[in-house]
């Protein structure tokens, strides 16, 4: 699955993925295989403990920030 | 002004939205994460959250650097820890040290791209076009 396709699919969640393929050049993960979405942070923490997978991607799919919010730190 | 040798990188961001986020990777120990990083020029070091650090086997637990940083609520202490590559595009920066710090869940944000390791190049931003460029050095 493409970026954008997880993106789509898993709208506003913490997605963990493996990188399948990646653009060498770029590396940009080109193909996703998902291993957790979860609205909860701890959910996607707690798959990545777990998971074997040496090639890992991480994302938050939703607005950074969040509709009505303002960042600083 | 600039020669396409020059160029080391250019990548995207979505110029739309309130923050500037960049796709990276990081490398260590033979293992890789992509993710996106807030682009963050007020950040003098750059900030991953404890369960990424954790899979690229950091152990910042076992860290013995410590370092003391303000944020916007507050003086916090926070280890220190180095990864062996950091890519944005098609450059890297080795052996960059990051500080490990969970931010807000609610915020969204994974972690932030901070001055270590923007120093290292001309960095141009391009609103219009929603670029980053990542530039040698002029001397």
């Amino acid at each position: 699955m493409k970026l954008e396709e997880v993106k789509r699919k898993y709208k506003d969640q913490w997605v963990l993925a493996e990188v399948l393929k990646e653009d060498v050049k770029m590396h940009k993960p080109e193909s996703l295989r998902v291993i957790k979405a979860s609205k909860n942070r701890s959910e996607m923490e707690e798959a990545m403990k777990k998971t074997k997978v040496k090639h890992l991607a991480v994302y938050y799919t939703g607005e950074v920030p969040k509709k009505g919010y303002a960042l600083a730190f | 002004m600039l020669l396409p040798s020059d160029i080391l990188s250019s990548v995207e961001f979505n110029s739309t939205k309130n923050s500037i986020l960049v796709e990276c990777k990081f490398v260590n120990r033979e293992k890789s994460l992509n993710t996106n990083l807030v682009l963050d020029t007020g950040a003098t070091t750059t900030i991953i959250s404890w369960y990424l650090s954790n899979s690229l086997g950091l152990e910042p637990a076992l860290s013995k650097e410590a370092v003391p940083f303000f944020t916007a609520s507050g003086k916090i202490e926070a280890p220190l820890v180095r990864v062996e590559e950091v890519w944005v595009g098609s450059v890297v920066v080795k052996k960059l040290e990051v500080i490990v710090h969970d931010l807000p869940q609610e915020s969204g944000v994974i972690g932030l791209l901070g001055l270590n390791f923007l120093r290292n190049f001309e960095v141009k931003l391009d609103f219009r076009k929603g670029r980053i460029t990542l530039n040698k050095w002029r001397k």
